[in-house]
């Protein structure tokens, strides 16, 4: 088991899991969000080879409403 | 008649009303009230995922046909904008950007200083830059020397419905800049949407004013037609005015004479 941090918040998930696994897992549509890993941009056509690292900055952006 | 169309870098608009997807208490407005606008770009924000409260994609009610327009909301200072608009454009929502700095939450006025230095590394980068501003020539040639693609002068503080409060100061703005002139925020009534177009300004953008009347996709009908009447008179140019009346009638030929 590792330690990342998913928007701000401390997570334990499973070793060697990729971004796309960890987001389905979360019920994530890889379509509607922007990743973030280690405040790099991560392309969507990479993310079932990205696996998430012990103390990797995950986060997970989304379109909302604003003006 | 000539078409009458707004260009914003390479993107052209024959309706000159912008609209935001904020405050609507139902999602399911956003379409209707885009239809009953006929807003062809429309404001989103980028947030952090909640996944105790997960929110629908915004996107989904969005028309494909629209162009997108995220702002950097949240952002205090050039580099945290600089960094929502390649996030933005990398979700692929393509290059439109509105460049929104603020830290001042009593009045939510941007930082003009750091929006410029926002708007000079993204105009590089590709980005069609709308920066919003408080009104202010000086700020305004800065911009357009940074790369802007339009300008986007507050009416008012944003939501306040106060209407256009800097009205002198954006005039001096439209007379001396070439770029487009957005008024964004403060609008509240379609006759001040009205007022603005007849100044000379090239669109408004109104999110707050439509939202939260009681009747919102009625309220995009009226701020639609009401900056369909200004930009008209605008273009027709106005009658002088004067202190004294002019008789709209001749003054002869009267039946006691």
């Amino acid at each position: 088991m590792i330690t990342i941090q998913v928007n701000g918040k401390k997570v334990i998930i499973e070793h060697d899991i990729s971004l796309a696994r960890f987001l389905s897992k979360k019920e994530i549509k890889k379509e509607s969000v922007v990743v973030l890993v280690n405040e790099e941009i991560i392309k969507k056509n990479i993310f079932d080879t990205v696996l998430l690292k012990d103390n990797d900055k995950v986060e997970i952006l989304r379109f909302v409403s604003g003006g | 008649m000539q078409k009458d169309i707004l260009k914003i870098a390479d993107r052209e608009f024959t309706n000159r009303l912008f609209t935001g997807t904020g405050k609507f208490p139902d999602k399911n407005m956003i379409p209707k009230i885009l239809r009953a606008s006929g807003s062809q770009m429309i404001t989103v924000a980028l947030r952090r995922v909640d996944f105790s409260m997960p929110e629908e994609n915004v996107l989904e009610y969005i028309d494909k046909n629209v162009i997108l327009l995220p702002n950097t909301s949240g952002a205090r200072n050039a580099k945290e904008a600089v960094k929502i608009a390649r996030i933005a454009k990398e979700a692929g929502c393509g290059n439109f950007i509105k460049i929104e700095v603020i830290h001042d939450m009593k009045y939510l006025l941007p930082d003009n200083e750091e929006t410029v230095k926002a708007t000079e590394i993204l105009s590089k980068e590709g980005f069609a830059v709308l920066p919003y501003v408080s009104p202010d020539l000086v700020i305004a040639k800065k911009l357009e020397d940074a790369g802007a693609a339009a300008i986007m002068p507050l009416g008012s503080p944003i939501g306040s419905n106060q209407g256009l409060k800097t009205k002198s100061m954006i005039e001096i703005i439209i007379e001396n800049i070439s770029l487009p002139i957005i008024v964004d925020a403060g609008i509240g009534k379609p006759s001040q949407a009205a007022e603005a177009m007849e100044m000379g300004a090239d669109a408004v953008l109104v999110n707050s004013a439509i939202a939260n009347a009681n009747d919102p996709e009625i309220m995009a009908e009226a701020f639609s037609l009401a900056v369909k009447a200004g930009r008209k008179a605008y273009l027709a140019k106005m009658a002088e005015t004067s202190k004294y009346a002019r008789a709209s009638s001749p003054l002869t030929g009267f039946l006691h004479e």
